[in-house]
């Protein structure tokens, strides 16, 4: 009869892998959620991708940490860091892009982006020809190359809130990351959308996600194991041979001398 | 003794209502700094709102159908209530991200442009500028609510209308963004499918529209070089053209300040009503 073990430790073992396959299962139900928001008029407008495995993670988490060193402001430096440990502790990661949030706008004038009831904002910071927005150069001196159109954004927030809805009901920890996303859009993930957002998810008895102390990236669960490996392996040639040292060995020896005794 | 399931409708409405505002300050954030203010419009109060739908209607259609929908379920005797689901703080962003998704080089020279749109303009959603971050945040707590509603089986729709008419007639004023969520009525897709739309929006009014906004479809030979459209069974015998010309802003103009002057003379009746 065909068995399926699983357990989270160690971690990407088969029996983790088994319980990471889960997640990616819940990822692809996540998605619908996302694809299925509300939004202003029922448009397609959100791309998603899902990507899971140590070495993709990694790439990721990588990307943000030379983010956080490119960053000038510390208090960001430190979320990238951060979160770059919760990306490699993750199981798995949603990217959800709005792809219509600069070239497709609502063209509403809604008054989202610059407060005013027409749509100048974006059509004067992005170059256009007869209302058409050329996007192509997607060079940018911010991390996103705003304006976006408002209205876009708001729905773009409708799929995030709908993906981890759904995240919460299958029981799968989930959080929304500004970092993560930046660091998959220049990764080329959602590779249409002005603005990406990471969703992390995992399903383990505590989620990575919450109770996160301070200098993180110094300070975590893979650090502190690292550092047992390290500091433990020193400290057992510290002791003595087990054969000599172990106090039952010591109890055993006493006790041979003493039959030795008696058959004498 | 039984008590006919009628009498309970909106009382239940009332209850789910509170569960989605719950669920509104539950959601998760990216930034959390969203900080969410709501208010529940019961049936007394859907006719000024109705009014005021139907004055901000003759500028944004949707804002008609939003009416239509209201007045209908008044008329029918179906209860509806109306989460508002409002939040300020959106229109400063203390983050200092410096990020760029809202066209600025930083938060600060965002936060000082923001400073200058005192009131938004009569056409306007909401009042903008907003942080694009907080803005995500904030549609996160609306789509909970939704889920919420959803999850409780009643028919709800988050609307821009309901909660931009709202604001204009004072619930909520100070709020950056207000939305509104109808609950109810107690029917399958009352707000999609919409039967109600059929009231005022003839088929024939409504293939005009088609025509005009989608000429493409109905287009005969472009070789011609002109641009007749195919919109009758024998099409060849009476062409039909559409024509681009400029809309006359004067009158665009015109209609805003009508829009804005019958907009506060009806805050003012609800204001004094209150």
């Amino acid at each position: 009869m065909p068995r399926i073990y699983i357990n989270d430790w160690p971690p990407f073992s088969p029996p983790d892998q088994s319980r990471r396959n889960n997640v990616i299962e819940a990822a692809k139900l996540i998605v619908n959620a996302a694809m299925t928001a509300p939004n202003a008029g029922g448009v397609s407008q959100v791309e998603a991708e899902i990507v899971y495995g140590m070495e993709e993670q990694e790439q990721i988490a990588r990307k943000m940490e030379e983010l956080a060193h490119e960053e000038s402001q510390e208090h960001i430096s430190h979320l990238y860091k951060y979160e770059a440990v919760m990306v490699r502790e993750a199981d798995c990661i949603v990217f959800l892009g709005d792809f219509r949030a600069i070239e497709t706008p609502m063209d509403a004038g809604c008054g989202f982006c610059y407060g005013v009831d027409d749509c100048r904002w974006l059509y004067t910071k992005h170059p256009s020809y007869m209302g058409l927005i050329d996007a192509t150069d997607r060079r940018s001196k911010t991390v996103v190359k705003g304006p976006l159109c408002g209205v876009r954004v708001q729905d773009f927030g409708y799929a995030i809130g709908s993906a981890l809805w759904m995240a919460y009901h299958l029981m799968v920890d989930a959080r929304p990351y500004y970092t993560v996303g930046v660091a998959g859009q220049k990764l080329g993930y959602c590779p249409n959308s002005p603005i990406v957002v990471g969703i992390l998810l995992a399903a383990l008895s505590k989620n990575p996600f919450v109770d996160v102390n301070t200098a993180y990236h110094l300070v975590n669960m893979s650090k502190l194991i690292d550092a047992v490996r390290k500091t433990y392996i020193l400290f057992r040639q510290s002791g003595g041979d087990y054969r000599i040292s172990d106090p039952w060995a010591e109890i055993f020896r006493e006790r041979r001398k003493k039959e030795k005794k008696e058959e004498k | 003794m039984s008590i006919k399931f009628e009498e309970l409708q909106e009382e239940t409405l009332l209850d789910v209502a509170k569960l989605c505002a719950a669920a509104v300050l539950k959601a998760p954030q990216i930034t959390g700094r969203v900080k969410f203010e709501m208010e529940i419009l019961k049936k007394e109060e859907l006719p000024n709102l109705i009014e005021a739908l139907m004055i901000l209607g003759r500028l944004h259609m949707f804002c008609m159908l939003s009416a239509a929908a209201y007045s209908t379920a008044l008329q029918e005797g179906k209860p509806v209530v109306i989460l508002l689901i409002g939040a300020s703080g959106l229109r400063q962003s203390e983050l200092n991200w410096n990020c760029g998704a809202c066209g600025f080089k930083t938060c600060g020279e965002f936060n000082a442009y923001a400073k200058t749109i005192k009131e938004p303009p009569v056409g306007a959603l909401i009042h903008g500028p907003v942080c694009n971050w907080k803005m995500i945040d904030y549609a996160q707590g609306c789509t909970w609510a939704c889920a919420t509603a959803w999850a409780n089986n009643i028919t709800n729709r988050i609307e821009i209308a309901s909660g931009m008419a709202a604001k204009a007639i004072g619930y909520l004023e100070h709020c950056d963004v207000v939305h509104g969520l109808p609950l109810g009525p107690m029917e399958e897709l009352y707000w999609y499918s919409r039967r109600f739309i059929n009231q005022f929006m003839s088929y024939d009014l409504w293939k005009e529209r088609l025509q005009e906004m989608f000429g493409v479809l109905f287009q005969t030979f472009v070789g011609d070089g002109r641009t007749d459209l195919k919109i009758t069974d024998d099409w060849w015998m009476q062409r039909h053209t559409s024509k681009v010309q400029p809309v006359s802003m004067e009158e665009y103009e015109e209609m805003k300040k009508g829009i804005a002057r019958d907009i506060e003379d009806l805050k003012k009746r609800v204001k004094g009503g209150k």
